[in-house]
């Protein structure tokens, strides 16, 4: 009943009428989608290091250091002795509390291998440091990729897709390659403008990377 | 005619549509999600630099006041605490000039209403208040009463008030298009009442929904307490907490009161033909009530999915 009024009462709104409206309302929305929390509150700096064994790229290491705000958050909460630094049986309590549910979010690592995605579903050899009241988090994304001799590309984009935290490659050092003799690898760090996020509105950062065997 | 209609109902699906999606507050590092998130297909709003800009100078603003929060632990002096006061009020009106903060209901609530710069100024003022206040009693509540780790309690506290604020805004926007109705058949019938139109809310109901729109504690405000809080600095983390808090204020008042503009200067382009603005105002007050309930619907089905 309602609704069938409601059209009736919108048919009567000459379309020409109601655009500085709707202007209004699309610059709005723009300014953010609407939940209820103002995003991002968590800002990582991150670096890559790109593994290589024999026969090309073996895995990804991807280190994390966070802001002192949250870096505090965690240290209130798992650095249960207070003595400023982590130890095994509080870096196994952060991994279980405070890391694994981000399996959910790809571990903010998204890989695509010349093209394809590579979902990243298992990391191995997590380890978390607080030093100075500055934590950091560290895991390995196991993800080979033979090298051929045409060339190969690997993408990595490290981005929290809900953006609660921004992920942003670090200043110095962002990409560091492990072992790579044998191969001609060449990558740079690049905003990649044909994907985006959090409902369309912030295009990732990614790194490019290409790798073939050396002649 | 009936190509008008469509068009309309389209262009207002698509709006609802742009907005609805990425409706998740909870922090990945903690909240159990069900499903994975996938990168929004959505691109409706194109992606704009000024969201990595403002988010990278919130950085900035926040990694100075840590600066200043470990230096004022050490020397107690007035200046770099003023300087640290102005900081955060900066840090509050960038903070809420990204996306969130119930800008988008708190407007939609405005456009429902009859104009009036005083209500504009409570409803926006208000929600940030009342966000910020929020953040800060839950800081002080789980630091003095439960004596516990923060977390916990903010994941709870965060979900019951989504649910609360969800529900409230999703029957408010109800009541509004009831309303809206019942307006539009007396005033198709002919028969308006002089004096029906009650200008703009009273105080206190727009600061009951303010309150209803910006009680989810704000994680901005949590953190950078729960940072001063951790060196003793109590007094300072509150402070620091209404500093951001009075920064938000003027951000989220000042699309409020942009929004009201906007919807001013629609009719006053109408205004030629009274009965035809009438009606649009009453299809633009339908429209916005009907976008509050829906808004807070979306809200509290992607809080219960969550």
């Amino acid at each position: 009943m309602i609704s069938k009024k409601y059209v009736q009462c919108l048919g009567d709104i000459k379309l020409r009428s109601i655009i500085p409206f709707l202007i209004v309302l699309s610059l709005l929305l723009s300014m953010g989608a609407p939940d209820s929390n103002a995003h991002p509150h968590v800002f990582i700096a991150n670096r890559l290091h790109i593994i290589f064994d024999d026969e090309g790229i073996s895995g990804i290491r991807v280190k994390w250091v966070f802001d002192k705000y949250f870096s505090r958050m965690i240290a209130d909460e798992f650095d249960t002795d207070r003595d400023g630094v982590l130890k095994p049986s509080e870096v196994a309590v952060i991994k279980k509390d405070a890391f694994s549910n981000l399996a959910t979010f790809d571990y903010f690592t998204f890989i695509k291998i010349s093209g394809k995605p590579f979902k990243v579903q298992f990391v191995r050899d997590f380890n978390s440091t607080l030093k100075d009241g500055v934590l950091t988090y560290e895991f390995l994304i196991p993800c080979h990729v033979k090298a051929a001799k045409t060339v190969k590309e690997l993408r990595v984009s490290p981005y929290d897709p809900s953006y609660y935290s921004l992920v942003l490659f670090a200043e110095t050092d962002p990409v560091t390659l492990v072992d790579y003799n044998g191969f001609d690898v060449d990558h740079k760090i690049a905003k990649n403008t044909q994907e985006s996020y959090y409902n369309g509105q912030v295009n990732p950062y990614e790194m490019v990377l290409t790798f073939r065997l050396a002649k | 005619m009936m190509k008008r209609k469509i068009a309309c109902i389209g262009l207002i699906l698509l709006l609802l549509l742009a907005s609805a999606s990425g409706a998740l507050a909870q922090n990945p590092f903690f909240s159990k999600k069900k499903s994975s998130p996938q990168p929004a297909p959505s691109r409706l709003v194109p992606p704009h630099p000024i969201f990595i800009k403002l988010a990278v100078w919130q950085k900035q603003l926040k990694d100075t006041m840590a600066g200043l929060i470990e230096q004022a632990r050490n020397e107690r002096r007035p200046g770099p605490i003023l300087y640290l006061l102005l900081l955060a009020f900066c840090y509050g009106v960038l903070h809420a000039a990204g996306p969130g903060h119930g800008k988008v209901v708190a407007t939609s609530f405005m456009l429902s209403q009859k104009r009036s710069l005083a209500g504009g100024l409570l409803l926006g003022n208000g929600v940030a208040i009342a966000h910020g206040i929020s953040g800060i009693i839950l800081v002080l509540a789980v630091h003095f009463i439960l004596k516990s780790g923060l977390i916990g309690p903010l994941q709870t506290v965060t979900r019951t008030t989504q649910y609360i604020s969800y529900s409230l805004i999703t029957l408010l926007g109800t009541a509004l298009v009831i309303k809206c109705f019942f307006k539009w058949r007396s005033a198709s019938r002919g028969n308006r009442k002089p004096g029906e139109d009650t200008a703009a809310g009273s105080g206190t109901r727009m600061l009951a929904v303010a309150i209803a729109i910006g009680i989810i504690p704000c994680p901005g405000v949590v953190m950078v307490m729960l940072f001063a809080m951790s060196m003793n600095l109590i007094g300072l983390g509150i402070a620091l907490g209404f500093c951001i808090a009075a920064g938000m204020a003027v951000t989220i008042t000042l699309v409020v009161i942009l929004a009201m503009y906007g919807k001013g200067l629609t009719l006053k382009v109408l205004a030629r033909d009274s009965r035809l603005a009438k009606r649009i105002e009453l299809g633009i007050e339908a429209t916005a009530g009907l976008l509050v309930a829906a808004l807070g619907g979306l809200l509290l089905v992607g809080t219960v999915y969550t």
